[in-house]
């Protein structure tokens, strides 16, 4: 009975005793996705992308701990045989494992990634612009030595495998919904149908004044004014002031997705503020006077009553 | 011989005050009462000077303002009855649509906000329940009140020709309210509340306010409302 409770205490020690992650410098998680993952656009094709390992446990290794990408999914080794194959891009000697060495940085070119060269066997190095869109994965291995098995026991793999996507598709432009207020726009945007919500990175609006007092609008060049700055998915609505009830104005918005590719026409609308009446106009179109502290005269003799209320209870306390 | 058949009745009807009648009540402990309440409040802005309409209804809809508040009671007499000072800061707030030209709501909203500060001297009637063992405190309060206020339409401030719609009113306010002790619902976690929290006593607790923010009577408007507010009390 001991020797099997102790057993199944160590199992666990066994099981997170040895462990291997692998950091894309700047990838993150958006949307619906679970682990990290790099986006870039073709602008991005022939930049470096950088990170780190980092191991424990790992000085009983016996093969050299090789970090790839592939186009599918990660196995225990990388594909070498069936295009497209995996490329390798980072190789450390198992001696260097078993001397200590627990962490190491690589880079690779954006270019190399087999998603660019579905078809050969050269794992990359195609021209950028040749695909539209994939992602691949960064994957990671290295086999342990154990006295049972030899060096074919324990397989040490990252749990999380950061993703690398390649998108050149510039998204539609967004769905725009205008609000009239007074003196004012609300505009509301939300993903065109055909672009998942969780391709989009930000909005970008603009606006012209298009014609005034609800006239018509002469053709003439309209001179847009970015409003908002980027206006983030999760809460895509902004609001244009200072504008002039009844004239028409022209706004513009556009997509741009987790690849900071900008659509490439932007969806047009126009809207007029409108005016409209409030409560405290309402009181004064009633005959409301203005008075009171704060906004006339009159508040300050009020003051005064309330801090002679005010002092003569207290003297009443102390007394 | 009036006092000694008042004595006599309240003696049949409550037995406890016939062992209690031959002593005065004796000082009690200074206390400090906190209530939370909660109520439905709608400003007289109707009676505001110069006004014609009811531009509240008119905004509103004949529906009040959902008003909470806490108050902080503290007594400085604590024998016959409880004499303190109480103070309280409520906040109470109503939104609709803003109407278009003709009429019809808008896309935005238009609100009003208040937050009514009162500070009251309060006069507790706490006899019944501490010399009679009758659960209930009648109490009173009259005070001076300030309303901060502000209006809002799009998000912002309302302003109308320059005129922001907000400010401060004061005026002069009363409270009459009776409170249930709890105490006999339960008495020996009454007890133990005494003992480890230091509340001697839970209150549940109906009252009637009427407060005159109208800045006595002077031009502007008029917050002033007559309105009901129920809570919970504990004495410390």
């Amino acid at each position: 009975m001991r020797p099997l409770l102790a057993a199944l205490l160590l199992l666990p020690a066994v099981g997170t005793a040895q462990t291997l992650s692998v950091t894309i410098n700047s990838a993150i998680t958006y949307g619906t996705n679970v682990n990290p993952v790099l986006a870039f656009n073709a602008s991005g094709c022939s930049s470096n992308i950088t990170g780190s390992w980092t191991g424990t446990g790992l000085t009983t290794a016996c093969t050299s701990l090789q970090l790839w990408i592939t186009n599918t999914t990660c196995a225990a080794t990388p594909n070498t045989t069936v295009a497209p194959v995996d490329y390798i891009f980072y190789t450390q000697a198992a001696g260097n494992l078993v001397g200590g060495l627990t962490t190491d940085t690589f880079s690779f070119t954006a270019s190399v990634l087999p998603g660019f060269a579905a078809g050969a066997l050269d794992g990359g190095n195609t021209s950028c612009g040749s695909v539209s869109d994939f992602t691949n994965y960064v994957c990671g291995a290295v086999t342990l030595n154990t006295a049972t098995s030899g060096c074919t026991g324990t397989v040490v793999q990252p749990t999380t495998i950061n993703g690398l996507r390649y998108d050149n598709v510039p998204p539609d432009p967004p769905t725009i919904n205008i609000v009239p207020l007074d003196s004012q726009l609300s505009v509301r945007l939300s993903p065109d149908a055909l672009t998942p919500v969780v391709d989009v990175q930000y909005y970008l609006v603009q606006y012209a004044l298009q014609s005034t007092d609800g006239g018509t609008y002469d053709g003439g060049t309209l001179n847009y004014t970015p409003v908002g700055g980027n206006i983030a998915a999760s809460n895509a609505a902004v609001s244009i002031s200072n504008l002039v009830n009844g004239d028409v104005y022209s706004i513009q918005g556009f997509t741009v997705d987790e690849a900071s590719n900008v659509s490439t026409t932007p969806t047009t609308v126009t809207g007029s503020p409108v005016m409209t009446t409030g409560f405290y106009a309402n009181y004064l179109n009633d005959g409301g006077q203005v008075g009171g502290c704060g906004d006339s005269a009159g508040g300050a003799p009020s003051a005064l009553a309330l801090g002679a209320l005010l002092a003569l209870v207290l003297a009443r306390r102390r007394g | 011989m009036k006092k000694a058949l008042l004595a006599s009745i309240l003696g049949v009807a409550f037995p406890a005050f016939a062992q209690s009648t031959t002593q005065a009540p004796s000082s009690l402990p200074n206390t400090t009462i906190v209530e939370l309440k909660l109520g439905f409040y709608q400003p007289r802005v109707k009676d505001s000077p110069g006004v014609t309409g009811d531009p509240y209804v008119e905004t509103f809809g004949n529906s009040a303002m959902l008003l909470g508040g806490v108050e902080v009671d503290r007594s400085f007499y604590h024998g016959y009855g409880y004499l303190g000072l109480s103070v309280s800061v409520s906040y109470a707030e109503k939104y609709a649509k803003a109407l278009l030209a003709d009429g019809t709501p808008s896309g935005e909203a238009t609100g009003l906000i208040v937050l009514p500060i009162r500070v009251m001297a309060v006069y507790r009637y706490d006899v019944l329940a501490h010399v009679f063992h009758i659960p209930l405190v009648p109490y009173a309060e009259i005070g001076g009140i300030a309303y901060p206020w502000w209006t809002n339409k799009g998000g912002m401030t309302e302003t109308v020709d320059g005129q922001k719609g907000s400010g401060l009113r004061f005026g002069w306010g009363f409270t009459a309210g009776l409170a249930l002790e709890m105490d006999f619902l339960n008495p020996s976690y009454a007890r133990e509340a005494r003992e480890d929290s230091g509340i001697y006593h839970f209150y549940l607790f109906g009252e009637f306010n009427d407060d005159f923010a109208n800045n006595f009577g002077a031009a502007g408007i008029n917050l002033g409302a007559a309105y009901f507010t129920f809570g919970l009390a504990f004495e410390f």
